[in-house]
């Protein structure tokens, strides 16, 4: 099990051999290895080598999270989730007991958020466009998420003009209709001239 | 660039604050829906009050509320809202990102700050019981009922026989009950007697001013033991959705405690809390997990008097840190501190700009009552406006200066 490879390829012919728990990160893919229906080249159309390069990465260091991975007996797994929320609750409002354990998990987690942090700083916002399309195609929860939040925390104080532009959104208002919103809440558009340079 | 599909869009926009989402209302048409969709805006509430995103901070100074990130501290802006004017008006509680607004218990609001839109209540008259000349303290609260889906604001009115009557606890009190839904009032019959000794002396003293506590769908006021008149320290609480009253006992340990223990209640984590003030030299915090199971009350902190302060009369915890190590504490009406759960240390929260004595409150960023203005209410804005500038121009003369003056002396007290 531990030596069995996975082999991805790209939409422009790039090969990435994997191993098949880090593959399984990819839940589609996961889902086509449930189905027993697969050689061990699983083709990735919709998604570039350079892009695919940069989810396989995250995969791999996200390898031990559990939140990404096919559930293979749904019911009982649904049911420890369940009991893991009853006990976990309570542990959130008290006054955290530090124990060893706990202390490692948290290290742990905390490394693994600056890993997350370096790793979106490297990438323009194009990429990040790119990378969370695919995150969303091959389903890969916790990348999307970040990516998510990245662009949330980018496009925070720009103006709509400037999201417009990002997100290639049509502006289909007329005129006056754009005037008129505007209007309605004319003090959030008041915050222009005092606009924050965007972040790199 | 290839465009985002509108799946990805929306789920990048659940992450935003409210205050950006009303500006987004202006990229397309396809976002002002969304935006404007309830299923959208209950979707994002969902989400600031489970990861506790952007967070905000309601500082009220003497005649003044400003707001904060509490992740933004830098930028402190001035809270516009129309209930404003000459004198102050009272915040009265905060629930899923709206504020209660008075400016006398006739002239009420809920206002939500992120979205600046207000909806003010329909005047509610104050029916003076027989024999009685004065009306008295006013309590309000304000509440989700989550079970009616219903925003609802409680008003209870105290009378008295003369204004020198301290006690006032010869008449029933006068209880009111709006539902936003229904945009009506609602008085409600059966009152717990109990809450005939919700004593005006004691609560005058309390920098919140005996505002409800929400908590367990319900508001909350604290009831200490008095001598010959309360045998035990309770807490009345009023069920948002029943609209009835009840008790809710002490935790054992405290519910016969010494007299002079100060007690005062507040909210931590969804969870009602019990703070015990042992003469200001320290504070325990008590946290009933859950609602109404009296031995579920559990000591989760105590708070020893920071040499830094004179005087410790007050202390509200607010909100935990993230990774819960820390909690937000409000001293004395006029300081916010982190206190490290495990050091035991505490490290004043830097507000630039801000007043230098406040009473705070926190406010999660929402969407609730919509972001879309109307005519009637853009024109009513600027009428406001006009007239608070002549307001403004009135209070120059030396007169007006007077009265504001002495009405500020009074709010000193």
């Amino acid at each position: 099990m531990s030596s069995k490879k996975i082999v991805l390829t790209s939409s422009d012919g790039e090969s990435f051999k994997v191993e098949e728990v880090v593959a399984r990160k990819l839940q589609i893919v996961g889902h086509i290895i449930e189905d027993d229906c697969a050689t061990n080249k699983i083709p990735i159309p919709n998604v570039t080598g350079e892009i695919l390069a940069k989810v396989i990465e995250y995969c791999k260091k996200h390898v031990e999270d559990d939140d990404d991975v096919v559930e293979t007996h749904e019911s009982s797994t649904k049911g420890d989730k369940t009991v893991e929320e009853a006990k976990k609750k309570p542990d959130d409002v008290a006054v955290p007991e530090s124990t060893e354990g706990d202390d490692e998990a948290e290290d742990k987690k905390e490394k693994l958020n600056e890993w997350d942090a370096k790793f979106m700083k490297d990438f323009d916002i194009k990429t990040i466009f790119d990378i969370i399309l695919a995150a969303n195609y091959l389903n890969v929860q916790g990348l999307f998420d970040l990516c998510s939040k990245t662009i949330a925390d980018y496009i925070k104080d720009m103006t709509p003009e400037e999201v417009r532009e990002l997100f290639n959104i049509e502006n289909d208002f007329t005129p006056e209709e754009e005037e008129a919103i505007r209007n309605e809440n004319a003090w959030t558009f008041e915050q222009d001239g005092k606009q924050q340079v965007p972040k790199p | 660039m290839a465009t985002i599909p509108m799946d990805i869009v929306n789920d990048i926009f659940l992450r935003l604050p409210a205050k950006t989402l009303v500006r987004c209302r202006a990229l397309s048409k396809p976002c002002y829906h969304l935006i404007n969709d309830p299923d959208f805006i209950e979707s994002h509430l969902h989400r600031v009050l489970q990861t506790g995103d952007h967070l905000m901070i309601l500082l009220r100074g003497a005649l003044r509320l400003y707001s904060v990130d509490l992740d933004s501290l830098d930028s402190v802006s001035d809270v516009e809202h129309p209930m404003k004017r000459g004198g102050p008006t009272e915040v009265f509680g905060s629930s899923n990102g709206l504020i209660g607004l008075s400016n006398s218990p006739t002239d009420l609001a809920v206002f939500n700050p992120s979205t600046r839109q207000i909806h003010r209540l329909p005047p509610s008259s104050i029916d003076l019981p027989d024999g009685s000349s004065t009306r008295g303290y006013v309590f309000y609260g304000l509440g989700y009922d989550s079970v009616s889906d219903d925003y609802k604001v409680v008003r209870m009115v105290q009378f008295k026989i003369d204004s020198e009557d301290e006690l006032g606890c010869s008449f029933p009190y006068e209880v009111k009950v709006f539902s936003l839904k229904k945009n009506s009032w609602k008085r409600i019959e059966s009152v717990a007697s109990s809450i005939q000794l919700l004593f005006y002396f004691y609560y005058h003293l309390l920098y919140r001013r005996g505002y409800g506590v929400l908590a367990g769908n319900s508001l909350h006021w604290v009831l200490p033991r008095r001598p010959g008149l309360i045998a035990f320290n309770l807490i009345v609480r009023f069920d948002l959705a029943l609209e009835e009253f009840e008790i809710v006992r002490f935790p054992e340990a405290v519910a016969n405690g010494n007299v002079d223990i100060q007690m005062d209640i507040g909210v931590l984590d969804g969870c009602l809390c019990l703070m015990c003030n042992y003469d200001q030299s320290y504070v325990d915090v008590w946290m009933m997990k859950e609602y109404n199971v009296r031995d579920s009350w559990t000591k989760v902190f105590t708070v020893q008097k920071p040499k830094s302060v004179k005087s410790f009369s007050y202390m509200r915890p607010l909100v935990y840190s993230k990774d819960k190590k820390k909690v937000l504490l409000e001293l004395n009406n006029t300081k916010l501190v982190w206190f490290d759960l495990e050091s035991k240390k505490m490290s004043t929260l830097r507000i630039k700009d801000c007043p230098s004595s406040y009473s705070a409150e926190l406010v999660v960023s929402s969407l609730v009552l919509g972001c879309k203005g109307d005519l009637n209410n853009i024109k009513y804005r600027k009428e406001q406006q006009a007239k608070e500038a002549r307001e403004a121009k009135i209070m120059q003369n030396t007169k007006r200066r007077d009265d504001f003056l002495s009405k500020g002396f009074k709010l000193v007290l």
